[in-house]
């Protein structure tokens, strides 16, 4: 008989330890191991085999109770415990609680906030893609810098013929003023919109409900509008073609509305 | 003094008798033999330690043994309270069985 084959199963011994890692029980495992070569010379390796994994199995459902039962017992010790330090300290209990209370709400406004900042302009195809160019201007040479999303409108055909990387371009305005009004015949609304280039539509993801995407922008005084803004001003009738008279003060221009 | 339980006595009778072998196999062969019933390990174990907590049996460790993996025995050995409870055991298991019916011939009439 070789040393090396009367060993018990590795795996078995490993729960037997497992179970027994009280120091005190340690020498159990020895008694387990007698046994295991008592039986292996007298009865073959198989039925060593069979009493070791018995007794492991045999052992399992006593411990697995015991573990239990104590960390049952642990858990609600900790929380009578803490039951009784609330009753006793009320009002130091009241202030921490309240301030956890407060601090986890912020957390989560802190958390939906960031999320919809990170989130709101992903439904862009080409998001990844796509990238504001941000001015940086310094005063009188001073240590103040500002930044600006605005920039002179002849910059994005000079970046678009010296880097190659850019594929596209697109130049958005607001024209000083979040609303402008827009007319048809006797109905005058206040609106809020955009000025766009041709390329507008080609960078970002908005389907058209009508209407050719690629040429929607393509002449100037072209608009694009809203099912809303449509509805109001021609109600059923097909906006196509259109017209809405756009004004700013004395400027006014003509606008076809092609899609919406 | 509390009364010792069956197992608890019969295993420290059992350590009592073996003397310097009294490890939890020799132990256990013993009371299998005694007894005629299969002992498990666990059902040695616990009243051992339970009978060394009340310290009516102290207990060592040897050398590593290699036939046992290189682990130790833990050999017991029985204190003089241990001995008192067994003498207080034996004297109360012959009170009680001194007047008994002879079981075996009600037995054997019936």
């Amino acid at each position: 008989m070789k040393e090396k084959e009367c060993r018990p199963p590795i795996i078995a011994e490993w729960i037997l330890k497992t179970v027994y890692s009280d120091s005190w029980r340690y020498t159990h495992l020895g008694d387990f191991f007698e046994v295991y070569l008592d039986i292996y010379s007298s009865r073959g390796r198989f039925a060593a085999w069979a009493w070791y994994w018995l007794q492991v199995l045999k052992s399992i459902p006593g411990f697995l109770s015991n573990k239990i039962y104590w960390s049952v017992a642990m858990l609600r010790n900790y929380m009578v415990i803490s039951f009784r330090n609330i009753i006793k300290n009320k009002w130091f209990s009241l202030i921490n609680l309240a301030g956890l209370a407060v601090g986890m709400a912020c957390f989560v406004l802190i958390l939906a906030y960031v999320r919809f900042e990170m989130s709101y302009d992903r439904f862009h195809e080409k998001s990844g893609r796509i990238f504001r160019i941000v001015e940086r201007e310094s005063f009188m040479r001073s240590e103040v810098v500002e930044y600006s999303a605005s920039s002179p409108e002849v910059l994005a055909p000079a970046l678009a013929a010296d880097i190659p990387e850019i594929i596209n371009t697109s130049r958005i305005c607001k024209f000083f003023a979040d609303e402008i009004v827009l007319e048809s015949g006797e109905n005058s609304f206040i609106e809020s919109g955009l000025f766009a280039d041709e390329h507008f539509l080609e960078m970002f993801s908005f389907p058209l409900l009508r209407g050719d995407q690629k040429s929607a922008l393509a002449a100037p005084g072209s608009i694009v509008v809203i099912q809303d803004i449509a509805r109001k001003f021609f109600g059923d009738a097909d906006p196509l073609g259109k017209s809405v008279v756009y004004k700013n003060g004395s400027s006014a221009m003509i606008s076809r509305s092609p899609a919406f | 003094m509390r009364l010792l339980s069956r197992s608890e006595e019969l295993v420290l009778l059992a350590v009592w008798k073996l003397k310097d072998e009294a490890y939890c196999i020799p132990i256990q062969a013993h009371l299998n033999k005694m007894t005629g019933k299969k002992w498990s390990f666990g059902s040695i174990f616990d009243p051992l330690d339970r009978l060394e907590k009340k310290r009516l049996l102290t207990s060592c460790l040897t050398e590593p043994v290699k036939a046992r993996g290189g682990r130790s025995k833990r050999v017991y050995g029985i204190t003089r309270e241990g001995i008192k409870a067994l003498a207080e055991m034996a004297r109360i298991q012959e009170a009680m069985w001194a007047d008994a019916p002879a079981l075996e011939a009600e037995l054997k009439e019936a």
